[in-house]
């Protein structure tokens, strides 16, 4: 099985499968699954860094919020990310942590291919199969 | 019949049901025609979903789907539940992101051959004078935080005290476009910040402002009280909260998920997050969810004024000489505390709409005193390349839908798959061939939106009229569009 994302046929939506061997490496999959949806042909002048902290109850929860989070930086704060570093993801005491340094750079004149409204938690379960963690994400737009 | 492994079962020509298995506390009811079931709703989710919606504690008699029925999350989109605001629950789920979604339909005194041949110019300056598109902003003067606060409070009635609209506007608005437990405070500045400068803009996807000519009328007593007459010009708008109502939906989401482990539900959808109606978490956010849905009609309200003063500009005549006047505002993405009968008996329940409109009966106290007689004007947009319906409640709404009905067409393609029926075709002209002009943002939002994205909103809307929810009473041509 192939890593990555791939988009799945949604009538009114974006689908997207992603696909990684763990679950930071799945998380980045989902970064770049929402960037390469909302943003095309972006060039960086600047690179600043933008730190997340988030947490919750459990992975699931994490990846929506991760998602929703990088989906306000870069349609409201118009904040276009390049790449996620030093992305940690640890699991204590049952709250879900995540950790990561957003590069990008400030464009106010980006404007996203699409208006993402939300990203929902419909058919959201992370599963491990053969060596790979896999879920589904949508996107509503 | 069995359909997607679901058990389904025919109660009259367009009724059918889901009996109530494993978990559900109520039946599944779907009002569609047995070819829109085996056709559209072979291989979806959304008979699914009805099941799944079934599951809420407290529901009330049925988990509805309309005959628009599509795959949504959480709810299907089309999707009608009632629960009881003692012992049931709300869910943002049954409400959608785009909060107070929903259309409104002016209409003019002017026949097609008064805008025929100044149509071009009539599209060209709507499109120059409405924000469109993703991102859309400036439509006013920038807003500050205290602004928005106070359109979050007031609703419709901001726009009208700032000068776009006249108070007329507000008794042809459902609601008044104002509901009054909305609690600003329950917004998060996140979600302000997302709508800071989005108030009057259109926004993108199935958003759009439309003019459109009165093809056919169906009813013509119901017509001459809505002032609806064959060959008329009417502009039809379709927005709701913009980026204000999805960060409020994602806070709230977020929230109720968390919560549902402390109330012990057990959903099957994690979409379906809720809380008790009356409960701090439910209480926070049906405040929120109703500062939106004010912030929605503002919108719509101020969107409509734009378009007024760009008609009267484009064609040199005042509002009043065009004959220029709201007939009804209705969303279609909303949760309300209303009062209907359940086992004979007058009760309190909280009637998620996601994808449904209200259409309430004749004779109801919640509609304008000129529609007394009539019903609620309900609003039910279809393709930008066909047409879209004005129909009437019923009484039979109110027995058997807590007074709602179908919202529109619902998708047909996937975006991508209409991208992939576009190629090598010029759309625009396409749509010129039918005599209707459309200026967007870009070519792919004309392809993405395509009539043959959108299924034949005619047969959702002669489902609900067959079975009596709605009266058919005027058809509308679109013959300009702009979108985003």
């Amino acid at each position: 099985m192939s890593t990555g994302f791939e988009y799945l046929d949604h009538t009114a939506d974006i689908a997207v499968r992603l696909t990684a061997p763990t679950i930071p490496g799945l998380f980045k999959v989902a970064a770049e699954a929402l960037k390469a949806s909302l943003a095309e042909n972006v060039s960086f002048k600047t690179i600043e860094t933008k730190r997340i902290n988030l947490n919750e109850y459990s992975v699931e929860e994490l990846l929506v919020s991760f998602l929703n989070e990088l989906n306000f930086l870069l349609s409201v704060r118009k904040f276009v990310l390049k790449s996620i570093t030093g992305l940690v993801i640890e699991e204590y005491e049952d709250i879900w942590q995540l950790k990561a340094e957003c590069e990008g750079s400030y464009n106010p004149e980006f404007i996203p291919k699409y208006e993402v409204k939300g990203v929902t938690f419909h058919q959201m379960e992370i599963k491990f199969e053969d060596g790979n963690y896999i879920t589904v994400v949508v996107f509503d737009i | 019949m069995i359909l997607n492994g679901i058990e389904i079962n025919r109660i009259r020509e367009n009724l059918w049901e889901i009996p109530a298995v494993s978990g559900m506390k109520v039946p599944g009811r779907i009002y569609i025609s047995e070819n829109m079931l085996r056709k559209e709703l072979q291989g979806e989710d959304a008979l699914k979903q009805v099941m799944n919606v079934a599951h809420l504690p407290g529901i009330q008699k049925y988990s509805l789907a309309m005959p628009d029925i599509h795959w949504g999350y959480g709810f299907p989109i089309g999707g009608v539940a009632a629960t009881d605001i003692d012992d049931g629950v709300i869910s943002p789920g049954g409400v959608g992101y785009d909060i107070n979604c929903g259309v409104r339909l002016a209409v003019t005194s002017l026949k097609s051959a008064d805008i025929k041949d100044k149509l071009p110019k009539i599209i060209s300056d709507l499109f120059r004078n409405i924000p469109t598109g993703v991102g859309a902003s400036g439509a006013i003067k920038k807003l500050r935080d205290k602004d928005i606060k106070q359109i979050l409070q007031k609703g419709s009635y901001w726009g009208i005290e700032n000068g776009f609209g006249s108070e007329e506007d507000l008794i042809f608005t459902e609601e008044n476009g104002r509901l009054k437990s909305a609690d600003p405070d329950a917004v998060s500045s996140r979600a302000v910040e997302r709508g800071l400068d989005q108030t009057g803009t259109l926004g993108s996807g199935n958003h759009f402002v439309e003019i459109d000519i009165v093809e056919e009328i169906y009813d013509e007593e119901k017509a001459a009280v809505f002032g609806l007459f064959k060959d008329q010009a009417a502009v039809l708008i379709h927005t709701g909260s913009r980026g204000l109502g999805y960060q409020v939906c994602d806070d709230n989401l977020k929230l109720l998920v968390q919560i549902g482990r402390k109330y012990g539900f057990n959903l099957p959808d994690k979409q379906l997050a809720c809380a008790p109606v009356n409960s701090k978490e439910g209480e926070l956010y049906i405040g929120a969810m109703q500062a939106a849905a004010n912030f929605a009609w503002n919108n719509r309200q101020i969107i409509m004024h734009l378009v007024q003063k760009s008609l009267s500009n484009t064609l040199s005549m005042g509002k009043n000489d065009m004959g220029f006047r709201l007939l009804y505002d209705v969303c279609h993405n909303i949760a309300k505390i209303e009062e209907h009968i359940i086992n004979g008996k007058k009760k309190k329940v909280c009637v998620h709409r996601k994808g449904a409109t209200r259409a309430f009966p004749p004779g109801s106290s919640l509609i304008p005193e000129r529609y007394k007689k009539t019903g609620q004007p309900v609003l039910i947009p279809g393709d930008m390349g066909r047409y879209s319906y004005v129909a009437a409640g019923t009484e039979k709404a109110m027995e058997e839908t807590f007074g709602s009905s179908c919202h529109g067409a619902g998708r047909n393609l996937s975006r991508k798959k209409a991208l992939e029926n576009a190629r090598g075709r010029n759309l625009i002209k396409e749509l010129q061939g039918k005599g209707i002009i459309i200026e967007a943002k870009g070519i792919k939002t004309i392809a993405e939106e395509m009539p043959e994205a959108y299924k034949d909103v005619a047969n959702v809307v002669d489902v609900m009229h067959n079975e009596g929810i709605t009266t058919k009473v005027a058809k509308l041509r679109p013959v300009g569009v702009i979108k985003g």
